[in-house]
C-alpha cells in the first residue's frame, strides 16, 4: 500500500544536495539492472501513458532513480575533475544535481557550478 | 515490402517495437522482483550504515530530510487508508438505518428496530451478527488484508 508521493520521494534521492548513502549504495546495481538487463522496449512500456501495468508508478518512480542515478555520477565525476578511485565521498553543492545535466555539455555544467558558488 | 523505402523502414521499426513492448509487458512482476531482490539484499549495509549516525550527518542532512518525508508520506497513506475503511464500517453498519428513516419515516424505523430485536431472540443470531461483521470488516480492510497476504 505504499504511497505515490512516497515513491517520488525516494527517487528524487539521488539528486539531493551533500553526500548520499543510498546513492553510494544502490546506483550502480540499479544502473546496470536498468539499463543491462532489463530490454528498453519493457520502460517504453513503463513510460507510455495508454500503457496498463500493474505496478506502473513504482516501476516509473524505479526508471526515474535510476536515471537520477545517472545524473549524479556525471556531476561526481565532474566535480571530482575526473580522480581515479570512487566518488563515494564527493560532496554535492546546493542546490543539489541539476535535473537536466544529461543534457549539458562540461562548459555548461562549470558555468552552472560557478554560478551557485558564488 | 521494399527496404529502401523510409518511410516502410520506420513503419517497420516501430511495429517491431510495438510487437516487443507487448512481449515485455507479461514480464513485469520478473522486472520487479530482481530490484526487490536487490533491494533486500542491500537492506542490511543500509540498516547498518544509517546516515543519521554518521559523524559527518550534516553532510547526510538532505537525504535525511527526503527519508523522512518519504516515511511520513507512507505513513500517511496507512492512516487515511485505516480511517476510511472505519468510515466505511460505520456506514455500512448505519446506512439502513438511516435511509429507513429517511424512506419510511419513524415508525417503519421503529418496525426495523422491533424486527432486530426479534431476530436477536433467535437460538443462532449471535453466529448470525458475528458473520456479518466480519463480512463487512473484511469488504472494508480487504487492501490491507492482500497487502500482508501478498
Amino acid at each position: 500500500m505504499q504511497s505515490d508521493e512516497m515513491y517520488d520521494e525516494l527517487a528524487r534521492i539521488p539528486l539531493c544536495p551533500g553526500k548520499s548513502f543510498v546513492s553510494n549504495t544502490m546506483c550502480d546495481d540499479f544502473i546496470n539492472l536498468t539499463t543491462d538487463t532489463i530490454p528498453s522496449a519493457f520502460w517504453h512500456n513503463v513510460l507510455d501513458e495508454k500503457t496498463h501495468l500493474k505496478n506502473k508508478h513504482a516501476l516509473k518512480a524505479i526508471y526515474n532513480f535510476s536515471q537520477n542515478c545517472m545524473k549524479r555520477k556525471k556531476f561526481e565525476r565532474f566535480i571530482s575533475n575526473n580522480k581515479s578511485g570512487d566518488n563515494d565521498d564527493v560532496y554535492i553543492p546546493s542546490p543539489g544535481v541539476p535535473s537536466h545535466i544529461l543534457d549539458l555539455s562540461n562548459d555548461e555544467i562549470e558555468k552552472l557550478l560557478t554560478s551557485s558558488s558564488s | 515490402m521494399n527496404n529502401n523505402n523510409p518511410l516502410s523502414q520506420t513503419q517497420l521499426g516501430s511495429l517491431q517495437l510495438l510487437a516487443s513492448m507487448e512481449k515485455e509487458r507479461a514480464n513485469e512482476s520478473r522486472y520487479l522482483a530482481l530490484y526487490t531482490d536487490l533491494l533486500q539484499s542491500r537492506l542490511h549495509v543500509l540498516r547498518k550504515n544509517d546516515s543519521s549516525q554518521h559523524t559527518d550527518a550534516n553532510n547526510y542532512a538532505e537525504e535525511t530530510r527526503i527519508l523522512k518525508k518519504a516515511i511520513s508520506h507512507e505513513r500517511k497513506a496507512w492512516a487515511s487508508g485505516l480511517a476510511i475503511g472505519c468510515l466505511v464500517f460505520v456506514s455500512i453498519r448505519k446506512l439502513p438505518f438511516w435511509a429507513t428513516r429517511l424512506v419510511g419515516g419513524k415508525a417503519k424505523l421503529q418496525s426495523m428496530y422491533d424486527a432486530e430485536i426479534a431476530a436477536s431472540k433467535r437460538t443462532n443470531s449471535h453466529l448470525q451478527r458475528m458473520g456479518c461483521t466480519f463480512f463487512t470488516s473484511f469488504l472494508n480492510e480487504y487492501p490491507f488484508i492482500l497487502y500482508f497476504v501478498t
